[in-house]
């Protein structure tokens, strides 16, 4: 049931934690940080940000492993906090992007695409935004995104289309000489 | 197996079918439109690998691990902490009372000699500003009793006392920042109780003290 996010069995590792395993934590951190942070950046902007959302979601896990009865795959109730929590951060401030990083920019076509790409999410409606972040960014299959954002994995297609097809007219709109 | 048609592809992208995704570019080598539009869309997939980020985040652990021990172990209340000091002075209160009580045994109590007293603790039940008014009265009472009487048991009242009055003054500073902090309050109910208790204690000494004479 566990995606490949999570190589060792998640439901070993979510009883660990209600255990209040400390060890258990440092796995969750050691597996999935760079995943989580990475999510966390696309979402929020910046890597402070980012940064603290991880850490937030560790709190919720700890604080809410009780309610965890293994209804959804563990990796996909941890992402589940994690996009929460990146939404809860960005109802509560104006967005603080980080810009792309002024070095790479227009140093060759793939990378000046690259950011294209990235200044495109950043104006995709959230929902679309999140679904092709796991799907595309994060590699994850639409019956995982369908349990972490609670949707249809029909749903999960669709805004996966959707978010497509912007991103497609945004990067032609950009050649045509923006 | 039925051709597969141009106006077929945005359903096959859509619905991710890879059945239909498969008929889709078998049919895009002999059709210019759809390879292209194939071509776009993998090249959203293939560009938006790259956009994973990871940075090392120095400390990010280390400020996990401290935010989930602060989160496992509740900081204790400052009447808990305070309750540990008055445990320790009250030992001290009760070997000095039972040590004194042997070298001075006290008759009975004269009980008119502890109006005063009695009537002091029966405004301290009022509650709120008059409880606390109370005390301060009671605190007024014991006051010559402290200043007066040198005894071992009478430091120990002493520096519980003080000890109480700065337990207080550092709950009604927090206090004051929380005004509808219920757990705060509680904590001040708390230590106005035992500061009455102690000045009756006191009170109840004195007299017991000044009968024997
Ligand atoms: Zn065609």
């Amino acid at each position: 049931m566990d995606s490949p996010a999570f190589p060792a069995a998640g439901q070993d590792l979510a009883a660990q934690i209600r255990q209040g395993s400390a060890g258990a934590f440092e796995r969750l951190y050691q597996s999935q940080g760079a995943r989580l942070k990475s999510i966390a950046y696309h979402l929020l902007g910046n890597r402070p940000d980012a940064e603290d959302a991880v850490q937030e979601t560790f709190l919720k896990v700890y604080r809410s492993i009780g309610t965890y009865h293994g209804q959804a795959a563990f990796s996909s109730w941890v992402y589940r906090i994690l996009v929460n929590t990146c939404t809860d951060v960005r109802r509560g401030r104006k967005r603080r992007a980080e810009e792309p990083d002024n070095q790479q920019r227009g140093r060759e076509s793939s990378v000046a695409l690259k950011i294209a790409l990235e200044r495109a999410l950043v104006e995709l409606n959230p929902k679309h935004r999140t679904v092709f972040l796991l799907a595309e960014v994060e590699g994850l299959k639409h019956s995982e995104i369908a349990e972490i954002l609670e949707i249809p994995e029909g749903t999960s297609k669709n805004w996966l289309f959707e978010a497509k097809q912007a991103l497609k007219r945004a990067l032609a709109r950009r050649e045509k000489g923006q | 197996m039925t051709e597969f048609r141009c106006e077929q592809l945005e359903q096959a992208l859509r619905e991710d079918d890879a059945e239909m995704l498969a008929a889709a570019r078998r049919h895009a080598e002999t059709c210019g439109a759809c390879r292209a539009e194939l071509e776009q869309w993998d090249s959203i997939s293939s560009l938006a690998r790259s956009l994973h980020r990871d940075w090392e985040s120095p400390g990010l652990w280390e400020r996990i691990q401290e935010s989930l021990s602060a989160e496992t172990q509740p900081k204790a209340s400052l009447w808990h902490v305070w309750r540990f000091a008055f445990a320790a002075v009250a030992v001290v209160v009760i070997s000095v009372a039972v040590v004194w009580m042997i070298h001075h045994p006290s008759p009975d109590t004269a009980e008119g000699r502890l109006f005063l007293t009695e009537r002091a603790l029966a405004e301290a039940k009022l509650r709120e500003d008059a409880y606390v008014e109370s005390i301060d009265k009671l605190s007024r009472l014991a006051q010559p009793v402290l200043d007066r009487v040198s005894s071992p048991l009478m430091d120990s009242y002493r520096e519980k006392l003080t000890l109480l009055d700065t337990a207080i003054a550092e709950l009604k500073t927090e206090a004051g920042h929380n005004t509808l902090n219920a757990r705060l309050r509680n904590e001040l109910a708390n230590l106005y109780r035992e500061k009455q208790k102690t000045l009756s204690e006191v009170l109840a000494y004195a007299n017991n003290s000044s009968t024997a004479r």
